[in-house]
């Protein structure tokens, strides 16, 4: 059987004629749906116009996030050297891996943290406007980051599923969506692993993180999750994935939980990560 | 393309703008748009030059389409003349609204509705008719009448009446822009007859039905409908028809009267608390949103689809769809994108000014928020350098509200901003209060709505809830109505103004857009911006300097009595002299007065104490106390004239007495004389002369025989190029021989009824005047205006032409031909 995704559509063909004939018939097919796609789509432009939402000149369109390429330049790429736990980045040349000063000491549970970009004024602007003013249409640039940084990572293979940091429930329902959710459900495709959005529960209203220092963020948010579904993350090695890492505290927590329902490896991957405490 | 339906629309709009402009036939415009259509498809190169060439031409096609009769039956092609009598049968397009109008402190009732023709009956003939006619029927029609009922009406068919001023609302223009040229006035509900029997009859719309039930809720447990709950309907339910003037007055002068239209402020609030509410219930964003779209436009078929409650929605609608297909939009984009709808729902729509309020102060929102937000926060918070983890609580309590202080205020300056020239054009009025007013009061509107919607939404299932809601809603409007009538009471909350060019609208606008598209950024495009905000500025400081210096008299079309307003070089001198009855003063002088940019009476003349000159005194004073009122020193035993001389004491007015020989400002007093002793109040009307230049202009007012002879025995010599009088009195040709000897080029007759001008006027024409005046009545020419510039007085009436008097050229005139001598003495054996 043949399977030709299409966007829109999912094509299933079994292969019981000629294959030069399949073959037209789909590429055929698929003109068809780009024709009906552009029709749609031209009107849509108008009320929507494809133009970057950042520096609101150039075009971007909507497969770009509505960033334009100019605009995803300007965000600076976490690139070696970086610390091999924590990930945060350095400057100057370490050819071998290292810990960065902050990590001394510390007992992370997840086996490495890795991030996309630094978080910098843009990066942050763009993560507020994702989380709190409902600009998904920023996922397709959130979705490339993720999966350029994954597509050179060693663990790759030893993913089994990808997990999210959960929201609690009534920030869920306030803010809508989850933003890990909706990020992590897109790596999981974008990997082709199963994703486990509900084994991972928030079970403590935790007030905002952003004004509290390393240690009262650790403490914040310890006993703040828990795993509900025990079975299906037994003796795996989990991708678990949130917006952004800055000191590690909230990942920390969920990891451990992991852990404790015999999660064998836990992976952390962020699409920022904070530089400022 | 940032703003791709900003020239879309643009263009459309300027097609629609075209067409009225130059209104040629709808075959023609077809043709337009058929030929740019075919020259776009072959031109491939200019297409762009080709589509915009269709745009304009499909915008002047829909509007002619719109604006000319097509039909042979259309109702428009009718000449009515004065009006017929005739009985019409038709259906109601809408369900009538009640207005209630306090005249005298007596309230009456009127009904306002508009019906499509079937037919109409005139004299014995029966006429196949079709088109929209407007019905206003004195008294309160039976709830039985609503919108697609069968009715026949008899009554008086004619066009809308033109407005009696320039600068006055004109009724004929705003319902022929609607497609409405005929007006039908019946006498009582007696006139309207149901066309189908009971059984037959269409249900009531669900919308009616709807807005009967939630007013009920909403004053469900109030002890009595009052005009808070009143107010609470018009705000939530669109239902204007229940204001009253003296209820919305505070609200207008505060800057606040925007609360009453169905807008973005209650479309917004609407949506949000629908979309929470959904997003509870449903999960799914899809469906979530869509609910509430559907939901939000029930909301817009309720309130009567007003037009800003259209644009809002359709605005909405965009944010939504963005939400819900995960696509960005932009507040200026999807407000150009309303606008385009709107205006192929209805292209004359550009015309109306709810259309042009709604989307200036949204364009002003978009362009101009912002920056002032950014500008205020700069210097309303603290350090930004310091980190937020380093401030102290109360630093970070006072960021917090200067952020919100900031984002309050820019908006209302914002909105001010976008709706300053259209509410200065079109309500001659600014009012700065609203600046800071709209920050107090759209908060509490918001409570009310959302005690409106608590109430609604309990009603079914809590009434106790409803009852708490609605408590709850009347407490923040009576906190918004004492907020309105502090805030209008403050000493500059507002003021009236003269209108504007209408240039300066075009400048200010295509500014604010060349902002809006961001042309400030780019150095050639700069110069367009920074050009129209320098032609803007500087024709409104022309036109301030120009209304300062002007001299003009105007003479207002009253029909009995008179009202005369003299605006002279700067302010000190503005002068109105008498004022007409009750109904007049309030009707026609005081709207006048407003649009004439009027703040404040300098001085009230009284020429003599009659009721059709003074009656009217206490609704002009109410609204514009006069700084001094100049009278005549030996009075008058007119009740009213005592009773203003009691006010005016009261009140601690300053009166100036005066007689013959005194002059105040540009008027000299020529008659009656002190201690004169005439026992009729007409022989003691205050006659004055007015020099402008060489020109002399003579105001005679209701001087009759004695009062004429006397004066001419005084001044036997007296010129007068102008000569303006009231109507004239039953003793008519000895004032005709007066007014012969003064030579006048042209006689104004102001106060004539319409039911006597043909006869005094044909009188007046008939009499053999030596200058061969002009002979012009306000019954005729509605206001006459007299401006005087450059030496020469330009005399411009409502109807009809200008004329120009030149003093120069008209003195051979004052050579007499005919000997005068002894002009008393001949006046007094006539």
């Amino acid at each position: 059987m043949l399977v030709l995704d299409l966007g829109w559509i999912k094509v299933f063909y079994y292969q019981d004629r000629e294959e030069s004939e399949l073959v037209s018939r789909i590429l055929h097919l698929k003109n068809l749906t780009d024709t009906c796609r552009t029709w749609i789509e031209a009107p849509l432009r108008l009320i929507f116009p494809d133009v970057c939402q950042v520096c609101m000149d150039a075009a971007a369109s909507a497969g770009e996030g509505y960033v334009c390429e100019r605009c995803v330049g300007s965000l600076r790429r976490i690139q070696s050297p970086f610390c091999r736990r924590c990930g945060l980045p350095f400057d100057g040349e370490i050819s071998s891996g290292f810990e960065c000063p902050n990590c001394h000491g510390v007992r992370f549970f997840f086996e490495s943290a890795k991030s996309s970009v630094v978080a910098n004024t843009l990066m942050l602007d763009l993560l507020h406007r994702f989380k709190y003013q409902g600009c998904l249409w920023l996922e397709p640039l959130f979705e490339r980051l993720f999966l350029e940084m994954l597509s050179n990572d060693h663990m790759r293979q030893n993913w089994d599923c990808v997990l999210p940091v959960p929201l609690h429930s009534v920030r869920q329902r306030e803010r809508g969506y989850n933003q890990s959710a909706l990020l992590a459900e897109k790596v999981a495709s974008g990997l082709d692993l199963p994703f486990y959005g509900k084994v991972l529960k928030r079970i403590a209203p935790t007030p905002s993180q952003t004004m509290l220092n390393r240690s009262e963020r650790a403490e914040n948010v310890a006993n703040a999750f828990c795993v509900t579904g025990d079975k299906a993350v037994t003796s795996k090695c989990v991708l678990l994935i949130d917006d952004v890492l800055t000191t590690g505290a909230t990942t920390n927590a969920c990891a451990k939980v992991l852990l404790k329902a015999g999660v064998r490896v836990v992976s952390v991957r962020t699409l920022a990560r904070g530089l400022g405490i | 393309m940032h703003h791709p339906m900003l020239k879309i629309t643009l263009a459309f709009a300027g097609g629609i703008w075209l067409n009225n402009l130059l209104p040629l036939p709808i075959g023609l415009w077809m043709v337009c748009f058929l030929g740019t259509g075919l020259c776009f498809i072959l031109m491939k190169r200019s297409r762009p030059c080709w589509l915009i060439a269709m745009l304009i031409t499909s915008g002047a096609c829909l509007h002619a389409m719109h604006t000319r009769p097509v039909h042979p039956a259309d109702v428009r092609h009718l000449d009515l003349g004065e009006g017929w009598y005739v009985t019409v049968e038709g259906v109601l397009t809408e369900t009538p609204r009640q207005k209630t109008s306090r005249i005298n402190g007596q309230e009456t009732h009127s009904n306002l509705a508009t019906l499509h023709l079937t037919q109409l009956a005139h004299a014995t003939d029966l006429i196949p008719a079709t088109g929209q006619i407007r019905v206003r029927t004195s008294g309160m029609l039976p709830a039985s009448f609503y919108k697609g009922i069968p009715v026949r009406i008899t009554g008086v068919l004619t066009p809308p009446a033109r407005p009696i001023a320039g600068g006055l609302f004109d009724y004929r223009t705003y319902l022929e822009q609607q497609g409405i040229h005929h007006i039908l006035y019946a006498d009582s509900t007696n006139a309207w007859t149901i066309q189908m029997t009971e059984q037959d009859l269409p249900k009531r719309p669900w919308t009616d039905q709807f807005r009967i039930w939630a007013m009920n809720v909403l004053s469900h447990g109030l002890p009595e409908m009052d005009e808070a709950t009143q107010l609470r309907g018009a705000m939530v339910l669109g239902l204007k028809s229940w204001l009253n003037e003296d209820m919305i007055e505070p609200f207008r002068w505060s800057g606040s009267m925007h609360l009453f239209a169905i807008s973005g402020l209650h479309v917004a609030m609407v949506t949000g608390l629908l979309l929470a509410g959904m997003q509870w219930v449903i999960r799914s964003r899809w469906h979530a949103g869509t609910w509430t779209l559907v939901a939000m436009w029930c909301y817009v078929a309720i309130t009567g689809w007003q037009t800003s409650a259209i644009r809002a929605g359709i605005m909405t609608s965009v944010m939504l769809s963005g939400w819900i297909l995960k696509k960005p939009y932009t507040l200026l984009n999807s407000l150009f994108t309303a606008a385009w709808f709107v205006l192929i729902w209805q292209p004359t729509q550009l015309f109306q000014i709810g259309f042009q309020l709604s989307f200036g102060v949204v364009l002003g929102l978009a362009t101009t928020s912002e920056p002032i937000r950014q500008f205020l926060s700069k210097r309303l918070e603290s350090d930004p350098w310091i980190l937020k983890e380093r401030l102290s609580a109360p630093q970070r309590c006072r960021n917090w509200c200067a952020r919100k202080l900031a984002a309050a205020l820019s908006v209302s300056m914002a909105a001010w901003i976008g709706s300053l020239p259209i509410i200065w054009q079109q309500f001659h009025l600014v009012t700065p209060v609203g600046l800071a007013g709209n920050i107090l009061m759209v908060p509490l509107a918001g409570a009310t709505i959302t005690c409106a919607m608590g109430s609604l939404a309990c009603a079914t299932w809590a009434p106790w809830l409803t009852e708490l809601f609605n408590h709850s809603g009347w407490f923040w409007m009576e906190c918004m109505m004492r907020m309105g009538q502090w805030m209008s009471s403050l000493p500059l909350s507002h003021f009236h103004v003269s209108p504007l060019p209408a240039s300066v609208l075009w400048y200010y606008y295509a500014f604010l857009v060349l902002i809006a598209m961001g042309c400030q950024k780019h150095i050639w495009r700069r110069r367009a911006v920074y050009g129209c905000g320098a032609l803007t500025l500087l024709l409104v400081l022309t036109h301030i300097e120009l209304s300062w210096r002007k001299q003009e008299i105007s003479l207002l079309p009253i029909e009995d009595g008179d009202a005369i307003w003299m605006n002279q070089a700067g302010e000190l001198h503005d002068s109105l002299i008498d004022g007409g009855s009750g109904r007049t003063v309030l009707r026609t002088l005081i709207p006048f007065l407003e649009s004439r940019g009027v703040n404040r009476l300098n001085d009230l003349w009284i020429s003599h104490g009659d009721a059709d000159h003074i009656g009217g005194y206490e609704d002009l004073v109410h609204r514009y106390p006069p700084q001094r009122i100049v009278s005549f020193k030996d009075g008058y035993r007119s009740p009213y004239y005592k009773s203003l001389l009691a006010t005016a004491e009261t009140n601690g007015w300053k009166m100036e007495l005066i007689g013959e020989g005194i002059s105040i400002g540009q008027m000299k007093i020529l008659h009656p004389p002190i201690g004169s002793g005439f026992r009729r109040a007409d022989d003691t009307n205050l006659v004055g002369l007015v020099q402008w230049g060489d020109c002399q202009i003579l105001f005679a007012g209701d001087l009759s025989r004695d009062g004429v002879i006397a004066l001419s025995n005084r001044h036997p010599n007296l010129h007068a190029d102008i000569l303006v009088i009231n109507r004239p009195k039953e003793d008519i040709s000895p004032n005709y021989y007066w007014m012969d000897s003064l030579g006048p080029h042209l006689i104004l007759v102001t106060g004539i009824a319409p039911d006597r001008r043909d006869r005094w006027i044909g009188q007046l024409k008939k009499h053999p005047f030596q200058s061969n005046p002009i002979i012009w009545d306000t019954g005729t020419r509605k206001m006459i205006r007299l401006e005087f510039a450059k030496g020469v007085v330009r005399v411009i009436p409502t109807e009809g032409e200008p004329v120009v008097i030149h003093p120069a050229a008209a003195a051979p005139g004052r050579e007499r031909t005919r000997d005068y001598g002894l002009l008393g003495s001949t006046i007094s054996n006539l």
